[in-house]
Parts: C-alpha cells; sequence; structure tokens
C-alpha cells in the first residue's frame, strides 16, 4: 500500500555528483528530508525523494557543492501532460469504468428454465405485466414479489426461483409433472367431473367420502364401517366408508366407536366425458428462400445495420425473421439481449394456408384420444366402453364422447386416491 | 553499596541509555540499523556508519541504502563482513 501513496505523492529518481554526496545524505537526514533506493554509481550516488523535497535538496546542494541531474520522474503529479497527450483514450477509458459500473446495475437478459406445459411466452407476458424486461433497474425488481406472483399465476408450478446470475434474470420452475398428463397443452382432451376441486375427505368425522360419481365394482375395507356396497351408485362428495365401528351392547343398542381415519380401495364404474377440437385451417409458415446477410451491432432485441455482406439493400420483404449466422444452433432466431457485433441474416416468409382433410382429422383425434388412453392406463384405469364421434362444424373438427372406464377412485384433475 | 550501573540497566535498555548501534540482519541480504549519527562514507562495496564510540563498516558486493531516515536506516547487499572500526582505525 505504501508504494501507491508513494506514486499519489510523485517521486523523483535523481542522480547526484561532487565530492561532498555523503555529506549531502546527512544534511537531508537531519532536515527530515525523505531519501529512498540510494545507490552508488560511478561518479556519485542516485536516489529517490519526492517531488516537493527537490527545491529544499537544491538548497543544500549549492551549500555541498554538488550537482543534481533528474533522472526520471514518477507519480501522479507527472502524468498531467501523458493525460494531455492521451486525452481521448483517457476519456474513454473513464466512460467505459462509468458505463460498466452503471450497466451491472441493470438487468440485460431474462432466462427461463424447467418449463415444459408453461411457455416461455406466458412468462414473458406475466413479466411484462409486473413492469420486468430487459433494461430495467434491478433495484425496481422485487425477487420475493415476482416468485408469489408467478405462483398465484400458474397452478401447475410446484417449485420457483427467481434469482440474479451476474446481469442476467433467472426464473427456474419445476411443474406438477401429473397436471402434465392430464391437462397439458399437448394433451388437451378435457375430462371434467363435477364439482371438481373440492375436499376429498371430511376429516372432521374421518369418512371416506366419494371423490368422483359412478357405481361401485369392488371395493376393500381396511379400517371403517361401509356405507354402500358393490352394484351402489355413488355421488361425488358422498360417504363411502365412515370412520367408526358399529359396538353393539348388552342392551342391545348400538354404539358408534371411532377408529380414526378410515382407509379403502374402492374401484368405480364411471363415464368420463372427452372434448377436442382442430382447426380445419392451418396457417403454416413457408420460407421463400430469398434472405439477406449483414452485420451489425445487436442489443436488446434490436439490431443495427453496419454491413450489407450480400449487398441486396434494395430488396424489402413483406414478413421478415432474423437469424443468427456462425452460432453451433445455426437456423435460430436472433434474441439476443447483450450487445456484441453479431453476423445476421433476414429470411423471408409467407403464411400458408392449408385445408385439413376429414382423414388427418380423425388420424389427430385418434393419436389424441390414443395418449389419453394411455395416461388412464397408467393410473390402473381400464375402459370398457368407448362412445366418441367426430363433427365438422365448417370452422375446425370437434371430437366429442365418452369413454366408460373401470378403476380405482381417484380425483382425476389432482390424480390422488 | 549500591550499584549505579546495574540501577541504571534496569531503568532503561542499554541500547537506548547507552546509545550504541543497533542492527537487525535478515540472512546476509538485508541490514536494519538503529542509533546510528549518520553516514561516513559510502560506496557500491562498502558503507561505514557512524556510531557513538565506533564506526560500524559493512562490506560487500551491490550495496543500496532501501531507505534512510533519522532513525533507522536499511542496507541491501550483498555481504560479506561487519567490522567496527574506532574512528578510522580498525580494531
Amino acid at each position: 500500500m505504501n508504494w501507491v501513496l508513494v506514486f499519489l505523492r510523485g517521486y523523483l529518481t535523481v542522480k547526484v555528483t561532487g565530492k561532498s554526496v555523503v555529506r549531502l545524505l546527512n544534511l537531508c537526514n537531519n532536515i527530515g528530508i525523505s531519501i529512498w533506493n540510494i545507490q552508488y554509481c560511478k561518479d556519485g550516488i542516485k536516489m529517490c525523494i519526492y517531488a516537493k523535497d527537490f527545491y529544499d535538496i537544491c538548497q543544500l546542494i549549492r551549500k555541498t557543492k554538488c550537482k543534481i541531474h533528474i533522472a526520471q520522474k514518477t507519480g501522479v503529479p507527472f502524468l498531467n501532460k501523458w493525460i494531455r497527450r492521451k486525452i481521448t483514450m483517457c476519456i474513454g477509458g473513464f466512460l467505459f469504468i462509468i458505463g460498466l459500473l452503471l450497466t451491472q446495475n441493470y438487468i440485460w437478459n431474462i432466462e427461463i428454465e424447467g418449463n415444459w406445459q408453461i411457455s416461455n411466452e406466458q412468462f414473458q407476458d406475466e413479466l411484462i405485466s409486473m413492469g420486468i424486461r430487459e433494461g430495467i433497474c434491478k433495484k425496481n425488481v422485487d425477487l420475493g414479489e415476482a416468485e408469489e406472483h408467478f405462483r398465484d399465476t400458474f397452478q401447475q408450478l410446484t417449485w420457483i426461483c427467481v434469482k440474479y446470475v451476474g446481469n442476467t434474470l433467472q426464473i427456474s420452475v419445476k411443474e406438477n409433472q401429473l397436471a402434465k398428463m392430464n391437462g397439458g397443452e399437448n394433451v388437451t382432451i378435457s375430462h371434467m367431473l363435477e364439482n371438481e376441486g373440492e375436499l376429498t375427505e371430511d376429516l372432521s368425522k374421518n369418512d371416506l367420502v366419494a371423490l368422483q360419481s359412478g357405481k361401485i365394482v369392488k371395493q376393500i375395507v381396511r379400517r371403517g364401517t361401509a356405507v354402500l356396497h358393490i352394484g351402489d351408485d355413488v355421488e361425488k362428495g358422498q360417504v363411502l366408508v365412515k370412520g367408526t365401528i358399529d359396538l353393539k351392547r348388552e342392551d342391545g343398542t348400538v354404539e358408534e366407536v371411532p377408529v380414526g381415519k378410515a382407509d379403502a380401495d374402492i374401484w368405480l364404474e364411471y363415464v368420463l366425458p372427452i372434448q377436442e377440437s382442430y382447426n380445419i385451417v392451418e396457417v403454416e409458415k413457408h420460407y421463400t428462400g430469398r434472405q439477406k446477410e449483414y452485420l451489425g451491432i445487436g442489443w436488446n432485441n434490436k439490431i443495427i445495420t453496419m454491413f450489407d455482406l450480400l449487398e441486396t439493400r434494395a430488396a424489402t420483404y413483406a414478413n421478415e425473421e432474423i437469424w443468427e449466422i456462425g452460432n453451433k444452433k445455426e437456423g435460430n432466431r436472433w434474441e439476443k439481449s447483450r450487445p456484441f457485433l453479431w453476423r445476421y441474416k433476414v429470411i423471408e416468409y409467407e403464411y400458408l394456408e392449408n385445408k385439413r382433410t376429414s382423414e388427418q382429422g380423425k388420424a389427430y383425434f385418434q393419436q389424441k384420444l390414443m395418449e389419453f388412453i394411455e395416461t388412464l392406463e397408467g393410473k390402473g384405469v381400464q375402459i370398457i366402453e368407448k362412445d366418441v364421434k367426430m363433427e365438422n362444424d365448417g370452422v375446425c373438427y370437434t371430437m366429442t364422447g365418452k369413454l366408460r372406464c373401470i378403476g380405482p377412485m381417484q380425483d382425476l384433475a389432482t390424480g390422488e386416491n | 553499596m549500591f550499584d549505579f550501573e546495574r540501577f541504571w540497566d534496569d531503568l532503561l535498555p542499554s541500547a537506548v541509555a547507552d546509545g550504541e548501534i543497533s542492527a537487525c540482519f535478515r540472512g546476509n541480504k538485508r541490514i536494519w540499523i538503529e542509533n546510528y549519527l549518520g553516514i561516513c562514507s559510502m560506496s557500491e562495496v562498502e558503507v561505514v556508519l557512524k556510531g557513538r564510540r565506533k564506526n560500524m563498516k559493512i562490506r560487500g558486493r551491490d550495496l543500496c541504502i532501501e531507505y534512510f531516515t533519522r532513525d533507522s536506516l536499511v542496507i541491501c547487499g550483498d555481504f560479506e563482513s561487519i567490522a567496527w572500526e574506532k574512528f578510522g582505525r580498525e580494531n
């Protein structure tokens, strides 16, 4: 640290010649002039002194009849000339440091990972609604509040973490896998039960209640007393097994003794409604093959063109897309928020409308139905009857129908048994 | 009988009381000297420091005074010998 202070004060490396050099040193010492790095050279000595002591030492030089010669000037006071000579570089460096310090307080990129059902666009929309976007100050973002908002908005999320990684806002999520199978975007077959979302068990009475409507086909009661029996129809919310057992007293009266939470395996036969639609007209993006190639500076999804590499400046496209060149994932859309020099191409595209045939609609519904049945079979549900039909209303093909199933009683919305 | 010499020794450290040169070595590369009165002579191979009773003569190669204040002085270099001489006459 000492050398920093010495550098800030500025010092001279001087060469002193003459016969009374040692006397000069002793005189300097007596009046308190700091001297260091004293080296003997051919006809005198070399030493370092503070710049401000130079005029004091000159008086002693005259007294001792020596000669002094400045060999080197070092330190901040002597940088003045150098700074004036390279003023542009100094200002540039200063502005760069200031810019660096300022930009580290901002969010330059938003990364979302772990999402499967919820698309990046949905997250982006929510972020915009909260006022979070690239380029805003970090202190304006409340990460806890953002997490809370996402949890409230997306019920599929089981875990979420919003944090900063450098200047990137990283959103890591985990989604409910079961909800993914039943209600995800890719499997859109809806199966709705009446009064969905109610409590499955009345905990105050320890009774086991029906999670869905149907007909009892099998039941094994482990604890409690069965209220309904095989062949009985059951409505959702109806008590199936009571959390008590009946004890008959000597006087003939029956007393209900609580045994804790009722436990039983119950299989039901029930009807599952399904509905799915498929647009007749399909809008497809088609790349025409025309393209322009540029070199430019891009930042925050905006790009400033610097060089037209293919010299096709005159060409204008109605619909165009920017692709990045030179990346491993070539062909990806350019979506960069960090300022950098990018080589990119502009691709022309157009939208083509294809009319889907009824065969295509059938194949689509067949595939969706198979996927849904596989999901049900994974939960131990058997399909005993299918009644599905496809309709065409001019805009889309619609599949409606019912599946008659036998399986363990469960709330299909949550997958709980 | 009262021993004045011992009394003064006990009262003040001898290094301070008698004003003799005090030196601290780090190998033969660096020496830290206190209580010197001044520099008698200096060259690349020899530095002579003035003490209260005797002069201290340091011989070696590439001798350099690293820093130099009223109270202390540090000499660097490759020391070969250190001798004491009584005002110009070597003992």
